[in-house]
């Protein structure tokens, strides 16, 4: 457990927090007047591995190559050349106030696009950008640069097991009231089918009939071209059969830790 | 090669937990999305998200643009 304090003064910004990964949602956009929740657990930090907040910079100005360098390929209006945030829930944040002048947004929140728009309330140092305006996930992006960590204040927590983890997991719902697909759940899915995109390579895929079909298939029908010895899907993981070598598929969906980020693969045969 | 999905919703295709299968759409075919459990539609061109995730100013009133009520004081 770390606590994150201003660089200026040291002043306390945050209650303790653990390392996670960075949800697979923390950068969707969702309906339009709707307000998200909060995108990080309580008592947990992730760092962004993807810049964000100005400077930013129109697609005309960046260029494809830059883009693709970037791992952006489908062209956007702007991109961040911000830095890394730290992101943590707002309900975390300790000792800070909001500088008034940069408070964008007020659809029903801030937005964060005027950049940082909270101060240390001890020395005045911009720290912290607040976002709660609808549409976003809710959270508190620390600036690296303007915040540090303090000396550890206790061992982090265990990681959960992947049995536990399906044992918590099983409350969460992936649908709303409405039977529309839970804002992260979709996000999730849509991530997932990007990726499983990426991997075929444009060449033609099999998925198992069943679920994996059922959520996969008609995108991937749809947008990859079908033909003879497609790739093969499947579901792989430890909580799953070791498949024998002969049957392992092209392409394995394996499950992310939420806490670790890695993924959980079948355990290597004895 | 290995494509990651989210703990939760592996689970539930692993048939761990209760799944109510839903078709993912964006750009398919109009039988997809007119699908009873298809997902809506995600932003509102022009809307807030992508504005602020694009860093550029002038605000959209929710109302006014998308005829959808945040229900919210300032909205």
């Amino acid at each position: 457990m770390v606590v994150f304090g201003c660089a200026g003064c040291g002043a306390v910004l945050t209650a303790p927090v653990a390392q996670v990964a960075l949800p697979v949602h923390a950068r969707q956009k969702w309906g339009n007047g709707v307000l998200l929740p909060v995108l990080m657990e309580p008592g947990t930090y992730a760092v962004d591995p993807e810049p964000s907040g100005p400077p930013w910079r129109l697609w005309s100005e960046v260029g494809v190559d830059e883009a693709e360098a970037r791992g952006v390929f489908a062209p956007v209006r702007a991109l961040s050349f911000g830095r890394r945030a730290i992101v943590v829930a707002p309900g975390e944040i300790r000792g800070t106030v909001l500088i008034p002048e940069r408070c964008g947004g007020y659809c029903c929140g801030l937005d964060g696009s005027d950049g940082p728009n909270l101060a240390c309330e001890q020395c005045g140092r911009a720290v912290a950008t607040r976002i709660d305006d609808c549409s976003l996930w809710q959270a508190v992006r620390l600036d690296p640069g303007a915040v540090r960590r303090l000396p550890a204040v206790g061992p982090a927590p265990e990681t959960v097991s992947w049995k536990t983890l399906a044992q918590e997991l099983r409350d969460t719902p992936p649908f709303e009231e409405s039977g529309h697909w839970s804002a992260r759940c979709a996000a999730a899915a849509g991530a997932a089918l990007a990726h499983l995109l990426a991997a075929s390579a444009g060449t033609p895929v099999a998925v198992p009939d069943g679920l994996v079909a059922d959520t996969f298939g008609r995108a991937l029908d749809a947008l990859l071209p079908s033909g003879p010895m497609p790739k093969t899907v499947a579901l792989a993981g430890p909580l799953l059969p070791h498949p024998a070598p002969e049957l392992a598929p092209d392409i394995s969906l394996v499950p992310q830790h939420p806490q670790t980020g890695r993924h959980g693969s079948h355990p290597a045969p004895a | 090669m290995t494509v990651r999905l989210a703990a939760d919703v592996w689970m539930r295709l692993a048939g761990y937990h209760e799944w109510l299968p839903v078709p993912v759409t964006g750009g398919l075919p109009d039988d997809v999305q007119d699908h009873p459990y298809a997902p809506r539609s995600r932003t509102v061109p022009g809307s807030n998200g992508d504005r602020a995730a694009e860093g550029l100013g002038g605000r959209v009133d929710c109302e006014s643009s998308a005829g959808v009520s945040a229900g919210a004081p300032g909205s």
